[in-house]
């Protein structure tokens, strides 16, 4: 693995570079829209190169993108401003589209869970976490998090016809 | 299979290029400064201030209406043993509001006076009486009264059963500023044993240097057990610093003269004792209870005997002595001038940290003459004076044997 600065700020384009997909994956995940996605991935980078902040390893640095990314998604979904002058139409003409059918076919699936179980499923079949890093990210127990995921993989399995999401 | 459905779903989830150079561009771009949110520390500071005025002007009403005695400062006191015996006297004439309720009340010169012809005593008499400076009560007037009618003597009204009564029950005031050392004594005593007269002159010499203004390092003199003064030097003069010592012994033009250190200043100890002086009068209450006080030099404090305690006065002297160590504050103390008694009493100490001699001190030195140093057949020309007792008495008093408590040498 290259050596990336532990010093956020430094070094910007090989950090996005390599955390990109992850911010904005998560984010479109959260968010549901492309255009919340792209605010939230500027506003995460960017707190990364004015925090100043030292990171003890990558897993650390990880662990905090990942964290801001839902803490700004949280944050962009629940203003009081985007509730009152956002239409749901906009929302709707937005949306995210995939190539393969399939993959629509999931991400609406996905789409159509809860909050508390969508995020532990991105994070856990998209980004590979593990438990434990998936329950520090969401500031929850690791049996919050296996306990939603089995709950989410239940209610895809359905929504799926039993494709997709094995144990 | 799922995987690279995943991984598929994952490489598509990725900003778009515009949305990367948004981004690169803001980062160009300088850190904006968060402004400071100045309303939101306005509005908890005023909060704050509300909470704490708030609780402030509770507190305040509370004390009011509940006054915790234990935050007000009260000056800390001994009590002495003669307590039992002394204490019962004053007590029931500061509760009682009966007749004699004013026995404990001072006697002017004036009613001591008269007080002393009823009974029949001279007007010199009462004139030598007076000079000594006891402070009579009428309470220790009307003992000595019935003391004497009870005895057995032909004149129990004579001049040395009131001394001898006064040197046992009664404080000498002591409130006034040392007076240059004369070596007179209440009961007409003297310093009579030569090495306190070698300290007690150097003291005067000291004192003709400080010509009644004390200097800020100057924490007050005494003798000690040799007869050697001693010289108090206030510990924030510099240690390392013999500046002063040498000034002293060259003012006193002795090498016997000791040093040692004290806190205060016998300026700060004066200014102490004027306040003292006028607490009587500025507030009746204190002086009724206040016997005698003053400096000891030696120990570098006020000593006060009151009468009996309570908690005005010790509130009163808390304020004059904030740390509780200027001012040694004793309750029932039963101030002699009783040599016998060991006791750090006012009236031990005289003007200048001269403590009263012993019984044996007071009889006089006879005037010797140390003639077999010499050849009478080589007599000098005019021979050495004889040498006098430290100090003179100016009136010897007349023999009286059936009273009298000393006999003289033959």
């Amino acid at each position: 693995m290259e050596a990336l600065p532990l010093r956020a700020g430094g070094e910007m384009d090989a950090i996005i570079d390599r955390y990109q997909d992850m911010v904005y994956g998560l984010a479109l995940t959260r968010t549901g829209n492309r255009t919340d996605a792209d605010d939230v991935f500027q506003e995460v980078f960017l707190a990364y190169h004015q925090s100043g902040k030292t990171f003890r390893d990558e897993e650390h640095r990880k662990a905090w993108l990942l964290r801001t990314t839902v803490n700004q998604s949280r944050r962009v979904t629940s203003s009081s401003w985007r509730r009152k002058t956002v239409p749901l139409s906009e929302r709707e003409d937005t949306p995210v589209q995939f190539r393969e059918p399939e993959e629509n076919q999931v991400w609406t699936a996905l789409q159509s869970l809860a909050e508390d179980y969508r995020l532990p499923i991105y994070l856990f079949y998209f980004q590979e976490l593990s438990t434990q890093e998936i329950a520090k990210v969401l500031a929850i127990r690791p049996g919050a998090v296996r306990m939603r995921l089995t709950r989410g993989r239940e209610q895809l399995r359905e929504k799926l016809k039993g494709a997709y999401f094995d144990e | 299979m799922n995987k690279e459905l995943f991984d598929s779903m994952q490489k598509q989830m990725t900003p778009s290029p515009e949305v990367r150079a948004a981004l690169t561009e803001k980062l160009t771009q300088p850190v904006k400064k968060r402004p400071i949110p100045w309303k939101k520390y306005t509005a908890l500071a005023a909060c704050a201030a509300l909470v704490v005025g708030a609780f402030t002007v509770y507190q305040a009403g509370k004390d009011r209406y509940y006054p915790l005695i234990s935050k007000i400062p009260i000056h800390s006191y001994v009590t002495v043993e003669d307590l039992a015996g002394y204490i019962p006297e004053n007590a029931t004439t500061a509760t009682g509001g009966s007749e004699g309720s004013d026995q404990d009340m001072g006697m002017t010169p004036e009613d001591l006076t008269a007080a002393m012809l009823d009974v029949g005593y001279t007007r010199e008499e009462i004139e030598e009486y007076q000079s000594i400076g006891y402070q009579m009560t009428w309470a220790k007037w009307w003992k000595f009264v019935d003391g004497q009618k009870n005895s057995e003597g032909n004149d129990p009204f004579n001049l040395d059963s009131l001394k001898m009564f006064s040197q046992k029950e009664l404080y000498v005031r002591t409130g006034a500023l040392p007076a240059p050392n004369t070596g007179d004594l209440p009961g007409g005593a003297y310093v009579g044993d030569v090495p306190v007269q070698e300290g007690a002159e150097d003291y005067q010499k000291l004192m003709a240097h400080f010509n009644g203004a004390y200097p800020d390092w100057y924490g007050g003199a005494y003798l000690d057990e040799s007869g050697r003064l001693v010289v108090q030097v206030v510990e924030s003069e510099d240690p390392g610093d013999k500046s002063l010592e040498l000034q002293v012994l060259d003012w006193t033009g002795s090498d016997t003269v000791m040093f040692s250190s004290c806190k205060y200043s016998l300026a700060q100890l004066s200014e102490l004792m004027d306040r003292l002086n006028a607490l009587p009068d500025s507030n009746p209450e204190c002086g009724d209870v206040m016997a005698g006080w003053g400096i000891n030099e030696e120990a570098n404090r006020i000593e006060l005997t009151l009468t009996q305690v309570n908690n005005s006065i010790l509130v009163v002297l808390a304020k004059l002595d904030p740390e509780d160590d200027m001012i040694l504050v004793q309750v029932g103390q039963r101030a002699t001038a009783d040599v016998g008694t060991e006791s750090p009493a006012v009236s031990h100490v005289m003007p200048g940290g001269v403590t009263v001699p012993d019984d044996e001190d007071l009889i006089a030195v006879e005037p010797y003459y140390d003639g077999a140093k010499y050849d009478v057949e080589d007599l000098p020309e005019k021979l050495p004076e004889e040498k006098q007792p430290a100090l003179t008495v100016d009136s010897i008093p007349e023999e009286d044997v059936s009273t009298s408590s000393w006999f003289p040498q033959e």
